[in-house]
């Protein structure tokens, strides 16, 4: 097949425009104010994910909270542990700051997944149409037939669940969203003359695909990966909530399981709120970024392309 | 008294970044029963203009100053009520694209109804009468009123635009650019309609269009606009006659004409000026090559110049420069001397032999279980073509008839059904066996559509380098050809284009990049699809002149396809005309369009307008229109429409040898002595006694595009 390969001087090129492009486009988004709260989010919470547990005062689990010798069970917030503790004595804080890492974890590998999964499925599946296109269409119905929360039990209950296990749950079940959209967005695309005009100078499927169709469906391609964020964490969430998070690691997931498990959900507020907030906080900031991304991406794809 | 005047207006859109002057002090006034003309090439505010008239401006537009005064009634202070009085009743219109300008989900006769219904106090029966009149004087059946739009072809869609802008009577219709779009004998037949229509009715008409030929043959006023600018104003005989405008002879010189063999288009270089200030100097000095200092200093007025107005300093030395404007060097092109010598043309580098392609109609599943056999629209039917070095082939044709079909299949974009290819004498398939690279270096493809053809996030070296990376060239020797192929398409000097995207390019440079990017291989084939068919006029002889240069110098075999007739008589030494997937007419192009031989081919000539308003044409009033491509009458396709068809042809389909003078062949047993009386005299006879034949055109676009 003629073209097909990718010559390392093209794709340089084009990476480098597509990183200049990438500048214009979040100088943009940021125009908007609730965009601008919502980066603000992001950056404080990626922040914590990184540092968190080295910020931590004390060991999430290990360690116990004690005052005049006996444990600290759930105490409000006060000087010694400024979140308040949990039944067992825990301190809130440090279980806060140490839960955003897996939280962020899921969140972005889970989004990154979804994204470059849905992406290329969607990519070949609407580029070569007809069997692929029925294949893989299929195969996504299947997705969407099968209910998220049940499926997601019954593999976790087969195995150990650890975090990379639960973030490639949530891939198989979230890459359907974008693959569905980016395969509409490539049909369209690919009608338009540039993309027979690249094939007539003699270009390879794989070059008209990734060089000529991919580059103008990138933007639906980061919205969903920025939407597949939000979805993954939330979704995260909901496991470890029903107990079938990753055992070893603290999560905000697993801190409202904890709390719920201890029958004190609707007496330690202290121990609720930061995980619940932290959850709402995060998914909220990703979907105000993304929408004003979406702005600029959806309706008017031509004419903000410069 | 003037039934429409417009005096000083100005018109501006605002825009994020800054306002876009569109219209700067136009004036203009039409009579009773007036027939006037805005002419103009794209961006010169004509459209602005109407939709001013109809207080259709778009929400950022706003009128800065002038007046426009309708029947002494002033138009620009009018609240949207008084407008809807006022639209449809008094002034109506006729859009451009007929194709979606009517509701596909309700019926013609409603859809016009609606209009009565809204100014009128009619009961429906007293509406429907009305609407049967109008059909009958747009010539439509009145019995198919309660059809969908689907129904109809492009041409009949359009006469129900007209017919519906005819229903209340109104003082004025305004047409912006009613048969863009449609084939030379649709537009013919639609524009002899208007103007017999406005012989009966007294209504003005006031013609937006692009096409010096159309505006020359149908308007008694005129005025060229350029960049919101009136140039020139006046009769339309003495405007085209004796134009005393450099523009408006720019424009004149620039638009190909059927019969000027040979004459190399002038375009007029440069693009239009960026219309975000007021304009400080004359809007064309920029690109007009009698431009003078005294030119920056404001637009010139509008003075008398012989019987009609013009905005130029120099009228006084309009004879001179009219002279001097047919000359190309004045324009800063240079002229190709002995053109009709260089046309020597080499070995064969094209020969398809009884080319096929066939698109199955889908058929229920029913049928496909017991194998009944599926309807073909035989898109391209048997066709033998040859084409030579240093050739170009001109492939002429009404839409529909097959021709860019035959264009893919030759450079194997699509497959074929039948027949065989040869490139240089090796077949297609074995070259394509050997590598697809190899052939593609050898055919290369240039599309219609220049706005879509550049992927928008490539820039013009990436864009032009590819084809040379594709083949594995080494960078220094795609650096080298880069730039001198983008320099060889007239984009000097190529440093300023290399780094631009396609959004920050003309239309016309556009095309220029994807001719470019067709050249870089040094292809020995070039087959180009409709390249200037949405061009301005000025851009589009530049194309023209670009490939033809190529084809004389690099002795590339070009086949160029297009249903404009007049640019192909400039630049083709061939000419083949098509009919439903048929090659019916080939031969020297001179030969052909003096001595038509085939019917068909005698009156698609005929029908191309002429931008000359001293001569007289006869208009072509072919009946009825193409046959469903599925189901062909047996014999010659043409015979149902042919004055001069007998039982023969109905009976057997004439070979392409039928007629045969040299290289100048027609299928037709009956070959045409003399156009005029043998066909459109006819035309003009039977016109009473033919009744409309509807024909599914939806149904022919469906075939054809989903395969």
């Amino acid at each position: 097949m003629s073209g097909y390969a990718l010559d390392a001087e093209t794709a340089k090129d084009r990476l480098q425009s597509e990183l200049s492009r990438a500048r214009y486009t979040l100088g943009k988004v940021l125009e908007d104010n609730a965009a601008k709260i919502g980066f603000g989010i992001i950056l404080a919470f990626v922040f914590m994910g990184l540092f968190g547990p080295y910020l931590a005062p004390h060991h999430p689990i290990e360690h116990t909270m004690r005052a005049d010798g006996s444990m600290m069970r759930l105490e409000s917030p006060s000087a010694a542990a400024p979140m308040g503790t949990t039944s067992f004595g825990k301190d809130v804080l440090s279980q806060f700051l140490a839960g955003a890492r897996p939280t962020l974890i899921v969140g972005v590998f889970g989004g990154i997944g979804t994204g470059v999964l849905g992406f290329l499925v969607g990519l070949t599946s609407g580029y070569f149409g007809g069997r692929v296109d029925e294949a893989l269409m299929r195969l996504t119905d299947l997705t969407f037939a099968l209910p998220f929360l049940p499926m997601a039990l019954l593999i976790l209950s087969f195995v150990t669940p650890n975090i990379w296990l639960i973030t490639g749950v949530l891939v198989i079940f979230l890459w359907k969203m974008p693959a569905r959209v980016i395969r509409s967005e490539v049909m369209t695309v690919k009608e338009r003359t540039f993309v027979k005009s690249a094939r007539a100078r003699g270009a390879g499927h794989l070059r008209t695909m990734f060089l000529h169709v991919a580059p103008n469906v990138l933007g639906i391609g980061f919205l969903y990966t920025a939407y597949a964020f939000g979805w993954s964490i939330v979704a995260g969430a909901s496991l470890a909530f029903l107990g079938f998070g990753d055992p070893t690691m603290t999560s905000w997931g697993r801190m409202l399981q904890q709390v719920y498990r201890s029958g004190a959900m609707r007496v330690a507020w202290w121990w609720v709120f930061p995980p619940a907030v932290g959850i709402a906080a995060v998914t909220t900031a990703v979907f105000l970024v993304g929408r004003a991304f979406e702005e600029l991406v959806n309706p008017d794809l031509q004419s903000e392309q410069e | 008294m003037s039934l429409l005047e417009v005096n000083d207006l100005k018109i501006k859109y605002r825009t994020a970044e800054e306002d876009v002057h569109a219209v700067n002090d136009v004036s203009f006034s039409i009579g009773e029963q007036d027939n006037y003309g805005l002419v103009g090439e794209s961006g010169c505010g004509k459209s602005t203009i109407a939709k001013t008239i109809l207080g259709m401006l778009d929400d950022n537009g706003e009128i800065a100053a002038g007046s426009v005064q309708f029947k002494d009634r002033e138009l620009a202070d009018l609240s949207e009520n008084e407008w809807q009085d006022i639209r449809w009743e008094e002034i109506s219109y006729i859009p451009q694209s007929a194709m979606d300008s009517l509701d596909p989900v309700m019926t013609v006769g409603a859809q016009i109804r609606q209009a009565i219904h809204k100014h009128r106090d009619a009961t429906k029966a007293e509406a429907d009468e009305r609407v049967a009149e109008v059909f009958e004087i747009v010539g439509l059946d009145p019995a198919r009123t309660s059809d969908y739009p689907h129904e109809f072809s492009g041409g009949m869609r359009q006469r129900v635009t007209i017919a519906m802008a005819l229903v209340l009577d109104p003082d004025l219709i305004i047409a912006d650019e009613p048969t863009t779009g449609l084939d030379v004998i649709v537009q013919d037949k639609i524009i002899d309609k208007l103007l017999e229509i406005q012989d009966e009715v007294d209504s003005s008409m006031l013609l937006i269009t692009h096409d010096v030929g159309v505006v020359a043959e149908t308007c008694d006023n005129v005025s060229v606009l350029y960049g919101g600018k009136v140039m020139e104003q006046g009769a339309t005989y003495d405007v085209f006659m004796h134009p005393t405008n450099p523009y408006t002879m720019g424009l004149q010189n620039a638009f190909p004409v059927v019969d000027e063999f040979d004459e190399q288009a002038i375009s007029i270089p440069g693009s239009l000026p960026e219309l975000t200030e007021e304009p400080t100097g004359c809007v064309f000095r920029n690109r007009c090559p009698f431009a003078t200092e005294e030119c920056e200093d404001g637009h010139p007025p509008l003075t008398a110049s012989g019987s009609q107005l013009s905005a130029c300093y120099y009228t006084d030395r309009a004879d001179e420069m009219r002279e001097a404007a047919a000359e190309p060097e004045t324009w800063g092109i240079e002229a190709e001397d002995d053109r009709e010598t260089s046309h020597e043309t080499g070995d064969v580098i094209l020969e398809t032999d009884g080319l096929e392609k066939w698109f199955k109609q889908t058929q229920s599943f029913l049928d496909d279980m017991r194998g009944t056999e599926p309807d073909y629209v035989k898109a391209v039917n048997g066709v033998d073509l040859t084409v030579r070095q240093g050739e170009i082939l001109g492939v002429a044709g009404e839409s529909g008839c097959g021709k860019s079909t035959l264009g893919e299949v030759i450079a194997a974009l699509q497959p074929r059904t039948g027949g065989d290819i040869y490139v240089d004498g090796t077949s297609v398939d074995d070259l394509l066996a050997e590598s697809t690279k190899k052939f593609r270096s050898q055919v290369q493809f240039i599309f219609q559509d220049p706005f879509d053809s550049l992927n928008p996030r490539q820039r013009v070296k990436a864009a032009v380098a590819e084809p040379l990376k594709i083949q594995g060239y080494d960078q220094e020797t795609i650096d080298r050809r880069v730039r001198e192929t983008v320099s060889d398409v007239g984009l000097n000097p190529p440093e300023k284009y290399l780094d631009q995207l396609p959004a920050q390019l003309s239309g016309g440079e556009r095309q220029r990049v994807a001719i470019a990017q067709a050249l870089v291989l040094q292809p020995k084939l070039l087959i180009c699809d409709e390249p200037a068919s949405m061009l301005d006029v000025s851009l589009k002889a530049n194309i023209l002149n670009i490939l033809r240069e190529m084809a004389d110098k690099r002795d590339i075999g070009i086949i160029y396809i297009s249903h404009d007739l007049a640019s192909l008589t400039q630049i083709a030494n061939r000419l083949a005309v098509m009919y439903l997937g048929r090659v019916i007419e080939i031969g020297e192009t001179r030969e052909v369009v003096q001595n038509p031989r085939h019917p068909y081919a005698a009156s698609l000539l005929a029908a191309s307008p002429q931008t000359d308003p001293s001569v007289n044409r006869q208009r072509v009033l072919l009946p009825g229109e193409p046959p469903n491509p599925v189901n062909l009458p047996g014999g010659c396709n043409f015979a149902p429409r042919c004055p001069k068809a007998s039982e023969e042809c109905r009976k057997d389909e004439p070979k392409r040898s039928s007629f045969k003078d040299g290289g100048h062949e027609a299928a037709c047993y009956f070959p045409v002595e003399d156009v005029e009386s043998e066909l459109l005299a006819q035309y003009a006879r039977n016109r009473g006694e033919t009744a409309v034949q509807p024909v599914d055109e939806g149904s022919i676009e469906e075939s054809v595009e989903g395969e």
